[in-house]
């Protein structure tokens, strides 16, 4: 009597299984770049694993790709949406406090790039891992907009109708966010002497 | 190069960026997951427990006494219907009976219709 059910069930938890795994990393280096912070990326994507099983778990496999990156991106602007009312918030009060601790100096952030770089490795790890880092940072550099048009339809590989609509635009404004995040990455990537 | 060139290599670099994450992020992610699933096994069974045998055990008795009440209470109200709508039908054939003066002879026979009508006509 409950077969079919059990069996659409179990076939169902399997392939939002199997998905989940797929995707994780990549959605973890994708909320990465736009949040800047591992710890918030990590939130965001269990945000929206557990939005997407909660409210589309029972939906086609098919169907997951572009919920889960319109979820996501709806979770990276909540988180960003946080994040600047908190700075403002931070801001507002430092004015009435010494400044003199610090905290977020620009400069901890390139040390800590150079660190993951550093040349302990083998010539071709080690080159690999300054263009990587070099390729991560100029994705980071990207506008919001460009950079998530970019990773959706070349990275997760949907097509231009599945990326407007998990991005709530229109196709013709995916190629144009497509074109110039290619163009902008490519003219960085060049200055910096890397060759793909 | 063009564009879908260029990406496309540039996606396979951002593949092998993905999968050096590190051990604790790998790790956390695998909870996230596992988090989700537990959800989704959660409302799946809910979900089930409301389509399946369990809906009609718990709601099975009280849905077939709601269905006899409510077959019991159309049969009287057709049964009123019938009554009420051939106690109108007789009264207007009387009605018209009079109105045009071709009253049966069993009127006139009636000792009742004529005690009636003698009362009526001297009102």
């Amino acid at each position: 009597m409950g077969g079919p059910l059990k069996d659409q069930a179990l076939a169902s938890r399997a392939e939002l299984s199997a998905f989940l795994a797929g995707v994780e990393k990549r959605a973890f280096k994708h909320a990465a770049y736009a949040l800047r912070n591992d710890d918030a990326a990590l939130d965001a994507v269990q945000d929206a694993m557990l939005k997407l099983s909660a409210s589309y778990g029972e939906r086609p496999a098919g169907e997951f790709p572009m919920l889960f990156q319109r979820i996501l991106q709806n979770v990276i602007y909540d988180a960003m949406r946080r994040r600047k009312v908190r700075n403002a918030w931070v801001t507002l009060l430092s004015a009435f406090s010494p400044d003199d601790d610090g905290e977020d100096d620009p400069l901890d952030t390139l040390l800590a790039d150079s660190d993951a770089t550093r040349a302990d490795t083998p010539h071709g790890r080690y080159e690999q891992a300054r263009t990587l880092a070099a390729i991560e940072r100029e994705i980071a550099r990207l506008p919001h907009r460009q950079r998530e048009a970019f990773l959706m339809r070349y990275w997760e590989e949907m097509d231009i109708a599945e990326t407007a609509a998990a991005m709530g635009c229109s196709e013709g404004s995916v190629k144009t966010h497509c074109s110039r995040a290619a163009q902008t990455l490519a003219a960085a990537l060049k200055a910096k002497g890397i060759v793909l | 190069m063009n564009e879908q060139e260029f990406a496309s290599k540039l996606a396979g670099h951002l593949c092998v960026a993905a999968h050096t994450v590190e051990d604790e992020v790998a790790q956390r992610l695998r909870g996230a997951r596992e988090r989700a699933l537990a959800v989704q096994r959660r409302r799946g069974r809910l979900a089930r427990l409301l389509a399946g045998n369990r809906l009609r055990f718990a709601f099975g008795p009280v849905l077939r006494s709601a269905g006899s009440m409510v077959a019991l209470l159309a049969l009287l109200a057709a049964g009123d219907y019938w009554a009420t709508w051939s106690r109108v039908a007789s009264l207007e054939e009387v009605d018209a009976a009079l109105l045009i003066d071709d009253l049966p002879i069993d009127a006139y026979l009636d000792t009742e219709f004529k005690t009636w009508l003698s009362r009526e006509s001297q009102s």
